[in-house]
């Protein structure tokens, strides 16, 4: 028993730790977000976009970030500095955004396996009667319905065994009737194919300079995978044969509305697309590039 | 968050505030050119008129700058005609136009009109027109028909 405890209790500081270093990841993004946002005030005319290089300026000093620091001060010259720091910092902190999005990804993928690992040596242990343990268990355990564990867990990661298995369970609650190994098979295929575009939109963006983000269109918010605001422009990634479905044509209603309000809309259509899928394009006044316009 | 968030909203607070010199100002331009902007939506042509007048030979980062001082003129001509008001998008750091003045208000469905974004559209592309229809997709709003287009699934 005080084996079983000993290792009980390193799995629980570990899981532990693992919550604190997503909780700092997460802090130094929503601090990054903010800095972003001070950017975005400081484009403004002086004397307002003065005031906020200041702040941001103050920020930066105090963060000894010099880099940061020094894009600041070419922003403090009334007008003339504005852009240049837009396309310095701006992409200084838009990779290091990047980087830390990457970063929370692999700690909750991690979180999520000590979680599993305690879960299972809960269930495992042959000590449930004992009281300490018992007590213990019930305070951290998701097994046991510990709600403070419970609020740290976010939503389940694409891929993960734990998402796999929540889906099928879900899968079958609905009435699914695919046996695991059909239902498997395909899931597996999916989940390559969510991977292997996130992947690409990634690499686009990297080799593009570019971000993502989403826009409210009359439509409801248009997600966009390569976004260069500065160009106004907005690229969509299909890594796969596409054709035009109901749910597409509604996805390039959405993108027409885009390019009515001044955006170069463009389809990146890496396997091709159907030829009404290519006239719904041009109808709409969107762009398209057959191939891929970056090496696999 | 809290914090910045406060330093962003009273950025936005003096944006607002200098907005009628500013007007002035450009309006004081416009009339030594020849031009009457008088904030009615006759004016939308007449600022692309302007702003290619004005925006020749300039560094990037100063014609960055006459984006923002024509994209208040296009604000307060939506704002004027069609009503609504400024406000700042500070809810979603994915949103496009976080931390950007945009009007809204001035049509249905929580639409963000985002003069800044839309100057800066036509000061890349120079097509004429560009202004009125961005105002009009947002008032007259028409999704381009595709139905007969759909392929069965």
């Amino acid at each position: 028993m005080s084996v079983l405890s000993a290792t009980y209790k390193a799995q629980l500081a570990s899981l532990l730790a693992a919550e604190k270093d997503l909780s700092a990841l997460k802090s130094a993004l929503k601090e990054l977000g903010a800095d972003a946002a001070l950017m975005g005030a400081s484009m403004l005319p002086p004397p307002a976009g003065t005031a906020a290089d200041i702040a941001s300026l103050a920020v930066s000093l105090g963060r000894g970030d010099w880099g940061g620091a020094l894009w600041d001060v070419v922003g403090l010259i009334p007008i003339v500095g504005d852009g240049a720091k837009a396309v310095g910092k701006g992409a200084k902190v838009a990779n290091r955004m990047k980087d830390l999005e990457k970063a929370i990804a692999k700690a909750e993928k991690v979180l999520a396996k000590k979680q599993d690992d305690l879960s299972r040596l809960c269930k495992n242990s042959r000590v449930g009667k004992d009281k300490t343990t018992q007590a213990a268990r019930h305070s951290s355990c998701v097994d046991c319905g510990d709600s403070s564990i419970k609020k740290m867990s976010t939503k389940l990661k694409p891929g993960t065994p734990r998402h796999k298995t929540d889906r099928w369970e879900k899968y079958k609650k609905r009435g699914g009737k695919y046996s695991y190994e059909r239902w498997s098979k395909q899931y597996d295929i999916n989940m390559h194919n969510y991977k292997h575009g996130l992947k690409r939109e990634s690499d686009y963006r990297k080799v593009m300079e570019a971000s993502e983000g989403t826009l409210k269109t009359p439509l409801t918010k248009r997600q966009i995978d390569i976004l260069k605001a500065e160009d106004m422009y907005a690229g969509q990634l299909k890594t796969g044969p596409v054709s035009l479905t109901k749910e597409n044509a509604i996805a390039i209603q959405k993108d027409a509305e885009l390019v009515k309000r001044g955006w170069e809309v463009e389809h990146i259509l890496e396997k091709g697309a159907s030829k009404p899928y290519i006239q719904a394009l041009e109808k709409s006044g969107i762009k398209y590039h057959l191939g891929s316009k970056i090496p696999n | 968050m809290a914090i910045n968030e406060i330093e962003a909203k009273e950025k936005f607070e003096k944006f607002l505030m200098e907005m009628d010199d500013q007007l002035e100002s450009l309006e004081d331009i416009a009339s030594s050119k020849n031009i009457n902007l008088d904030l009615t939506i006759s004016s939308v042509d007449k600022l692309e008129k302007l702003f290619n007048l004005m925006a020749t030979n300039l560094d990037k980062n100063t014609k960055d700058s006459l984006i923002v001082t024509f994209a208040r003129y296009l604000g307060e001509i939506v704002r004027n005609t069609y009503g609504g008001q400024w406000t700042l998008p500070l809810d979603d750091p994915k949103n496009i136009n976080f931390n950007t003045p945009v009007i809204t208000g001035h049509t249905q469905g929580g639409l963000e009109f985002a003069p800044i974004s839309v100057m800066r559209a036509f000061a890349l592309r120079r097509n004429p027109g560009t202004l009125k229809r961005a105002i009009d997709a947002d008032i007259n709003i028409n999704p381009v028909d595709l139905n007969g287009l759909i392929e069965e699934e």
